[in-house]
């Protein structure tokens, strides 16, 4: 299972949760102020990401760059 | 050290990083900006169009009524003019015909349209926005076509425009913030990709410096960079427990390989060798290849006694012979090791002292040898000197002094040997035993040899000159031989200074003319087609077979001195000075004893039958001009 090492801190998990919940929340209760369904559906699976990244420790934009804010780093050379 | 300059930069990625990120905003602020820009200056025209077009009605409507009642009617919010308009904002309008003007308001007060009409000229037309005490308002104005004096003001409180531009600016805010958060996942992933790839080159080029190309080890560079790294660790520590040792390798006749086979082969058994030796030892031990056929092992934290323990499998390693294309090959390693901190502290007195044990190792056959700083004092020096050769060529260094050849009975001078010393501006005169032998397995042996014998010539041309006839010996390498031009330097040089030929005698040692009969016997034959003598010296030490000696066709042959100095005490050493004599004596070749430092020995040579001595007792070996001075005493010493 290298695919999905995991590659968060802690802080960084914490972090991804807050942006989560509050960006989940305003695509999904925030119709009017927004007024665009595009824009709206895209805050909700950029809110969802989030929150995947809160439950699994794992960010794919992090495993493509290369990046852990994970302490014993696994691809920082 | 310049190793620096191939480690990856840490800040690399977070610069990257910063310059994507930085783009990023840039791009989405421009992207925001330019975009509100463009929304609110549409909804500003379009709203003013609209003021345009409701001004122009009304200018319509005042033209048709007849009186300023009619007018008031029209105006009034009662009158369904302003609802047909549909204007949902507070508006107010200012009319004015040839009589009098008709203000209307609903909800904009008359204190405002004045205070409009006071700013706006009042001939002044078109449309435009007006700030009044920190309002924004809408206004519009026309003239009309029919009746000049009719002029209608419409002004408009902005609120629709606020609205729209509140509108356009909450989805600007989610769409820039959207872009934003993409653009920093587009910088993430783009400077993770650069910093990747850019390590990954990074990461081939140190591996391609710090290691050698051929056979995979590490290169001189990569383990100078540990060794400085330990010692730098080392600085300060008194105990032991940083003690290291570098071994110094080089292989034995890898020369010949290579000359004799080719590079190819030479190459393979590089490889193989490198192989064997790292399979031999264990992994807290570099190994390194430094140069052609040399080879450094290097451990730190090491015992001091254990630099033989680290040799022994890799001298085993080379006892099985290599198979190369089917031949089998052997070579045979000298090793010289020198310990940290004990002989040296510095990279460079480290790889000189193993440079010397190697050396010493290499002459003695004996595989290994630790660096002992009581080994012959010249060793060291002889390093250095090596690569001083081409300076003291140039710059004539080395000078030449004579030891007379003297007859035994009448101590008369019948000739001198030349004896090369090196002036050296630091050492002082240094002695052939100690750079001899450097300069023979340099490239600059022919070099030497030739100025070695344009100054000999030179000094006959000179004593000539100051009325003696002296003839000089000059010794040339074994390796001078197979210098063909050499016959035809000496005639030149002879030709040169206008010396004849028998006045330059030609010595050379026993090994000299062990190279190979044939060349040898080519070589004294072109020598004694010129008319130079020619002479044989150390007799009696080398390997020489009689059958050379009597090939060689020799003028002279000079006894070595280790026969000669304990003649009086040893009867063997006098048994063969006697033989060597008559050999001399019957195969007509004139014997000259070298090393006759006491009076009793040139008495008892004499009586052997010798007739010619060289040694400390006639004179030692002197400067040119010190030597004229002992040609003139010597007829006053003789009758002494």
């Amino acid at each position: 299972m290298k695919a999905l090492k995991k590659n968060l801190s802690s802080l960084d998990r914490t972090l991804r949760g807050v942006i989560g919940v509050v960006v989940t929340g305003a695509g999904v209760f925030g119709g009017e102020y927004i007024g665009e369904p595009i824009v709206q559906a895209i805050l909700i699976a950029f809110g969802v990401l989030n929150l995947i990244s809160l439950a699994t420790g794992w960010c794919v934009v992090y495993q493509i760059a290369h990046i852990s804010t994970l302490k014993p780093p696994a691809e920082q050379s | 050290m310049d190793a620096q300059a191939l480690q990856i930069d840490p800040r690399l990625r977070s610069h990257l990083l910063l310059a994507t990120l930085s783009l990023a905003i840039f791009v989405s602020t421009v992207f925001v900006v330019v975009a509100y820009r463009i929304a609110s200056d549409l909804g500003v025209n379009s709203e003013l169009k609209a003021a345009e077009i409701n001004v122009a009605l009304l200018s319509a409507q005042t033209d048709l009524a007849n009186s300023e009642s009619e007018l008031e009617s029209l105006l009034a919010p009662s009158g369904h003019y302003i609802e047909e308009l549909q204007v949902k904002e507070n508006i107010g309008v200012l009319v004015r015909n040839d009589t009098d003007f008709v203000v209307f308001s609903s909800g904009v007060s008359q204190s405002t349209i004045e205070a409009v009409t006071a700013l706006l000229d009042e001939e002044t037309t078109g449309s435009g926005l007006i700030e009044l005490e920190g309002e924004t308002y809408l206004w519009a104005a026309i003239k009309s076509h029919h009746n000049k004096q009719n002029y209608s003001l419409w002004v408009q409180e902005t609120s629709s425009l606020d609205t729209l531009l509140h509108y356009i600016a909450t989805r600007l805010t989610v769409t820039s913030f959207l872009t934003f958060w993409v653009a920093v996942w587009g910088a993430l992933i783009l400077s993770g990709i650069i910093t990747k790839r850019i390590e990954k080159h990074n990461e081939a080029l140190a591996y391609m410096a710090s290691h050698d190309y051929l056979t995979d080890l590490p290169s001189r560079r990569y383990v100078f960079e540990q060794m400085s790294a330990h010692i730098e660790k080392a600085r300060g520590a008194d105990d032991c427990s940083h003690c290291g040792a570098l071994l110094l390798l080089d292989l034995d006749q890898f020369k010949e390989i290579n000359d004799t086979l080719g590079h190819s082969y030479g190459d393979e058994i590089l490889k193989k060798i490198s192989r064997r030796w790292r399979d031999a030892l264990p992994s807290s031990h570099i190994l390194a290849r430094t140069g052609g056929d040399e080879f450094v092992v290097w451990t730190a934290n090491l015992k001091t006694d254990n630099a033989a323990k680290i040799a022994a499998p890799l001298i085993e390693a080379c006892e099985r012979p290599f198979e190369v294309s089917g031949m089998l090959l052997n070579v045979d390693v000298s090793i010289g090791a020198a310990y940290f901190p004990k002989d040296g502290d510095t990279i460079e007195e480290l790889m000189k002292n193993a440079d010397i044990a190697m050396y010493h190792a290499k002459r003695k056959r004996s595989r290994l040898e630790m660096y002992a700083a009581a080994d012959n004092p010249y060793t060291e020096i002889r390093v250095r000197l090596a690569g001083e050769v081409t300076q003291a060529l140039s710059e004539e260094q080395f000078v030449l002094h004579y030891q007379p050849k003297v007859h035994l009975q009448t101590c008369q001078v019948t000739g001198a040997e030349a004896l090369v010393r090196w002036n050296h501006p630091r050492e002082g005169l240094i002695y052939p035993g100690a750079f001899i032998e450097l300069i023979e397995h340099s490239d600059y042996i022919h070099a030497f040899s030739r100025y070695v014998l344009s100054h000999a010539i030179q000094q006959i041309q000179k004593w000539r000159d100051q009325g003696l006839e002296v003839s000089v010996a000059v010794n040339l390498s074994p390796y001078n031989l197979l210098d063909r031009s050499m016959t035809a330097f000496i005639r030149e040089q002879l030709d040169h200074y206008g010396v004849t030929p028998e006045m330059l005698e030609i010595e050379l040692t026993e090994t000299a003319t062990m190279i190979d009969i044939q060349t040898t016997q080519a070589v004294f034959k072109s020598f004694r087609e010129l008319g130079v003598k020619l002479s044989l010296d150390d007799f009696g030490v080398g390997m020489s077979s009689l059958s050379y000696i009597k090939n060689l066709e020799l003028d002279c042959i000079k006894l070595d001195r280790s026969f000669v100095l304990n003649m009086l005490s040893d009867p063997c050493d006098k048994a063969i000075v006697q033989t060597m004599l008559d050999l001399c004596a019957n195969l007509g070749y004139q014997a000259v004893a070298e090393g006759v430092e006491t009076q009793e020995l040139a008495d008892l040579l004499t009586n052997l039958g010798c007739a010619y001595g060289q040694g400390y007792f006639f004179a030692k070996p002197m400067p040119a001009d010190q030597f004229v001075r002992f040609m003139q005493d010597t007829p006053k010493r003789r009758s002494a």
